[in-house]
């Protein structure tokens, strides 16, 4: 494919060196801390390893941080699942289905299905990377502000799918999160906006911080009220179930189209792991022949977001190794280490470098394999913590979000922003609104504005050249369709009965 | 609260405590290094680069922490908002220590807040074209632009490719449509993917994208030594047609803010000095270059020369703070 | 205590009146010098955001002044009991003042006294639950100083 068998076998000596699996071990563990942790996530917790990997080979530098990658999204769904608060930006759409289910005495179900979703979403987009990554890095080139445009505006329909109980709330609080993401300096011009005189406010408001301070402060305000409350839990919620084949054969839809939504979200350089789960979860709704019972705590909830979300990471891996273009900001410093080591990820990388490629397609394997067994470890002490009164959960998530944040950028403005944004959630929780909501439209808003003023750049007043775009027509189309899909489908029955 | 403390600390200099110790002993706790722009780009590698080896030489772990956005600003505050003792260092570029103090009102004076060790990283622009661009010279290039408006890729507006576009734009009488697509890879890419038709990249950008991307121009006046190591045979502005301007200036390097007891200074100075070793230059990657000035008197001159580089410039295009 | 009726309606008013003012900063936002030309004002993208955050709330106002309701919820009530709301409160305050004590004395100050504070605005009595909370800060210190190599201050 790329090379000869000189590689592969090259490839699989460097793989299978005591160093190299120690290496993948323990990037393992460090990554599933990382995620668990509130405020840091996959990009912080690549960059905090990468002065390790000036004293490593190629091949092992790779594995440990891929490891580090793949460990730190997946780790955000436990403590998305076991305590309400998503570990990191990605497990923010597993937070809905994943909590009520653990708190419904279905812990240890809940948290089996985010490790099989994940890892079936990570072998799947390992597979696309190592099968087709340069016609998919054709794809990757391909998106530019109007195709980013169209993709948005296709964002746009999960917030009405998340919008919970009232669509009117749902799309005021997809609103607001927009308009939030307004305030900071105006990336296209400079212009000073809702900076206030404060040059904290420059960069705007933060994503990290808010997005936590969002969920898991507003969690800590509501846990607060019924601290002294005693939980109702079956012994049998403790142990861990991975769901059988049989279940599995029933989602294997739910599970094949979130991997693939994952890696193709995954490949579109600067959209992240967060979007890929909500599109998945937007979608897996969608299909569903009961969509109404999604927010409530069903398995689907859980395997479509994280499927997606670790699918992620083989997709954002193709721009990243192809075109020298990082597909997310983990996979930015992840190029970083690559550049480090002297070699320059880009068109040429394939052919100058078989082996460390051949290493990266198994090392994600692997990676996938061993992360069932570690990943098994932690989720037996997870399905555990239903058994912790919530007075103890309180105060002490409330201390890991304020250090996760401040150690991000040791900034107390961050911090501020993380009570605010926890305020903020927590009013809108107490009166009927949902956050997903305003998180994706946090999560979209920079996108959205910046390639809708930049079609119109491009366009220059021409409406043809503003959708003279394949791919984003496709989308469009799509789009379309998604929400005309059932309703055609209703017409046509009722033109046949008739 | 703050006043406590600052008695507190008071008293015990007046004992002679914490001066004498802090200097005696530093450094004797880690370092960090404050970093303008996100992980993984070309700046933020060579800082770890940077840091890595000033760890092993300063026996102390140097950390790296990355506050990208807000025009630089904040990054630039959290240092300042730090004592002046050695512990915090501070990467500063041209956008934090020129356009943007240029360009803004800004809480602080780059060259009297701070005091530079070295500058190391640097880079100068060139303009490309995808390889199968009808435009094949520079002279080709100026004709199709004149006659069509063309869509320019830079990295960020105001950034030093951006100052390079206008200046071309207005020294050869051009219009551009100009699109922003945040980094020098993502501007490349651009161009591989048919969004822009043409992109200033930099000089080293060549290493990545070989054949696929041909460079019409080197955007600078004066020829570099790196320039035939990067670019061979590709003529500068100021080569093709003479008298015509054409010269943003980038270099980075770090910087301890002002006020640090000399004997620290001195101590990161010695310690500095094997970033500008051979040995230290081969460890850069090769799509970086790496333009080596030492001293803090050597490099101030450095700085002073970019400002008064672009404070012209800058004010030609109706950007200079007034 | 406190009905969703109620209360939602005055959180619609907040919200109209915050889309209001914001609308207003926008129209002052200045673009300065060549950048001022290149495509749409920074102002156009937060005022049609609140444009629509405001339509939205004006709905959702209508809907609970006219119905008593969106979404499910008539009749029914923010807290359903006084002392949940003061649990809440309390423990917001706490993470205020936890975050000044941060700011002005440091952070070991404020781990210490962050999880008896909240215990105590929870209503908390038991021994071994301070206790264990105290352990736990302990550990998330360590792993941060320790593990991840973090200066906290």
């Amino acid at each position: 494919m790329y090379g000869n068998l000189d590689a592969l076998v090259l490839a699989l000596s460097q793989l299978t060196q005591p160093i190299s699996l120690a290496l993948l071990i323990g990037g393992i563990v460090v990554g599933l801390v990382i995620g668990i942790l509130p405020g840091l996530g996959p990009p912080i917790a690549i960059a905090l390893a990468l002065p390790f990997t000036f004293y490593l080979e190629p091949v092992p530098s790779m594995i440990l941080l891929l490891g580090i990658y793949s460990a730190a999204i997946y780790g955000g769904s436990i403590s998305a699942i076991a305590v309400g608060i998503p570990g990191t930006g990605a497990a923010i759409a597993t937070v809905q289905d994943g909590h009520k289910m653990f708190k419904s005495g279905r812990g240890g179900e809940a948290l089996g299905f985010s490790l099989t979703g994940s890892i079936i979403g990570g072998l799947v987009s390992a597979l696309c990377l190592a099968l087709v990554s340069p016609m998919l890095a054709e794809l990757a080139i391909k998106f530019g502000p109007r195709e980013y445009l169209a993709i948005s505006v296709f964002g746009l329909l999960v917030v009405v799918r998340v919008a919970g109980q009232s669509l009117p709330k749902g799309l005021l609080a997809g609103a607001l999160g927009i308009f939030l993401t307004t305030w900071g300096l105006d990336e296209l011009n400079g212009t000073e906006r809702y900076t206030f005189g404060s040059y904290h406010m420059y960069e705007g408001l933060p994503l990290v911080p808010f997005l936590v301070g969002l969920f898991a402060m507003s969690e800590v305000l509501i846990g607060a009220e019924r601290a002294l409350q005693k939980i109702d839990f079956s012994k049998e919620s403790l142990s861990v179930k991975l769901p059988g084949l049989k279940t599995l054969g029933k989602m294997k839809d739910v599970i094949l189209r979130s991997s693939l939504i994952g890696t193709i979200i995954g490949i579109i350089p600067g959209e992240g792991a967060a979007v890929g789960a909500f599109f998945a979860y937007s979608e897996a709704k969608r299909r569903s022949k009961h969509p109404e019972k999604f927010g409530t705590g069903i398995p689907e909830g859980i395997v479509a977001p994280e499927t997606a979300n670790n699918a992620t990471v083989g997709g954002a891996l193709v721009p990243t190794l192809t075109l020298g273009v990082p597909g997310s900001p983990a996979a930015a410093v992840l190029l970083g280490a690559l550049l480090i080591q002297g070699l320059s990820p880009g068109p040429k990388l394939f052919t100058e470098r078989p082996d460390l490629m051949y290493s990266i397609f198994i090392g994600l394997f692997v990676i996938n394999i061993l992360m069932v067994f570690i990943g098994l470890v932690a989720i037996r002490f997870a399905a555990r913590l239903i058994m912790v009164p919530t007075s103890v959960i309180v105060p002490t998530v409330m201390l890991l979000c304020f250090v996760g944040i401040y150690s991000v950028s040791n900034s107390f403005f961050n911090v501020g922003v993380l009570l605010a944004a926890g305020i903020l959630g927590y009013v809108i929780r107490k009166l009927g609104y949902s956050i997903a909501p305003l998180s994706i439209g946090f999560v979209l808003g920079p996108i959205l504005e910046n390639s809708l003023r930049q079609s119109l750049t491009i366009a220059d007043g021409s409406v043809t050249e503003f959708f003279n775009t394949p791919i984003g027509l496709v989308i469009y189309a799509m789009l379309i369709l998604t929400i005309l899909w059932r309703p055609l489908m209703e017409w046509f029955k009722r033109a046949k009965t008739n | 609260m703050k006043n406590l403390k600052t008695l507190a600390i008071a008293m015990m200099a007046a004992l002679g405590l914490v001066a004498e110790t802090a200097l005696a002993e530093y450094p004797d706790k880690p370092i960090t290094l404050v970093v303008s722009f996100a992980a993984g780009g070309n700046a933020d590698i060579v800082a770890r680069l940077n840091a890595e080896a000033l760890s092993k030489e300063l026996g102390v772990p140097v950390n790296v922490m990355n506050k990208p956005g807000g025009a630089h600003i904040p990054a630039t505050m959290s240092v300042l908002d730090k004592p002046a003792d050695g512990y915090t260092l501070f990467n500063w570029s041209p956008p934090s220590f020129m356009i943007v103090p240029l360009t803004r009102d800004v809480p602080y004076k780059p060259l009297e807040d701070f005091t530079p060790l070295f500058a190391g990283i640097s880079a100068s622009n060139a303009l490309y074209v995808s390889a199968d661009s009808p435009y094949k010279t520079f002279e080709e290039f100026i004709e199709g632009a004149k006659s069509k408006k063309l869509t320019i890729g830079v990295n960020n507006l105001g950034a030093p490719p951006n100052l390079s576009a206008v200046q071309l734009a207005s020294e050869f009488g051009l219009e551009f449509k100009t699109l922003a697509l945040k980094t020098v890879p993502k501007t490349m890419a651009g161009l591989l993917g048919g969004q822009v038709d043409v992109a200033v990249g930099q000089v080293a950008s060549i290493h990545k994208y070989g054949d696929k991307v041909r460079p019409l121009i080197i955007l600078d006046n004066n020829r570099q030594d790196f320039f035939e190591s990067d670019l061979p045979g590709v003529r500068t502005v100021g080569e093709a047609v003479p008298g015509k301007q054409a010269a943003v200036w980038v270099h980075g390097g770090l910087a301890v803010k002002a006020g640090t007891p000399q004997p620290i200074v001195d101590k990161l100075l010695e310690a500095s000095k094997v970033l500008g070793t051979p040995e230290f230059r081969a460890k850069v990657p090769k799509s970086v270059s790496y333009n080596w000035i030492h001293g803090t008197e050597a490099v101030t001159k450095n700085i002073q020369f970019g400002i008064d580089l672009y404070s012209p410039i800058l004010d030609g295009l109706g950007l200079l703070k007034k | 205590m406190l009905s969703q009726r109620l209360a939602n309606i005055v959180f619609v008013i907040v919200v109209l009146v915050a889309c209001v003012w914001f609308g207003v900063i926008a129209e002052g936002f200045e673009t300065s010098g060549l950048l001022a030309s290149s495509g749409l004002p920074s102002k156009f993208f937060p005022q049609l955001t609140l444009g629509l955050t405001g339509a939205c709330a004006i709905i959702v106002g209508l809907l609970y002044a006219l119905r008593g309701s969106a979404g499910g919820d008539s009749g029914e009530m923010v807290f359903e009991e006084g002392a949940q709301a003061r649990r809440s409160l309390l423990m917001l305050v706490v993470a205020i003042a936890a975050y000044f004590i941060w700011k002005n004395f440091g952070f070991i100050p404020m781990a210490v006294i962050l999880g008896p504070l909240s215990l105590l605005a929870m209503g908390v009595r038991s021994i071994p639950i301070y206790l264990t909370v105290l352990a736990l800060t302990a550990a998330v210190y360590l792993v941060f100083t320790r593990l991840l190599g973090v200066t906290l201050s």
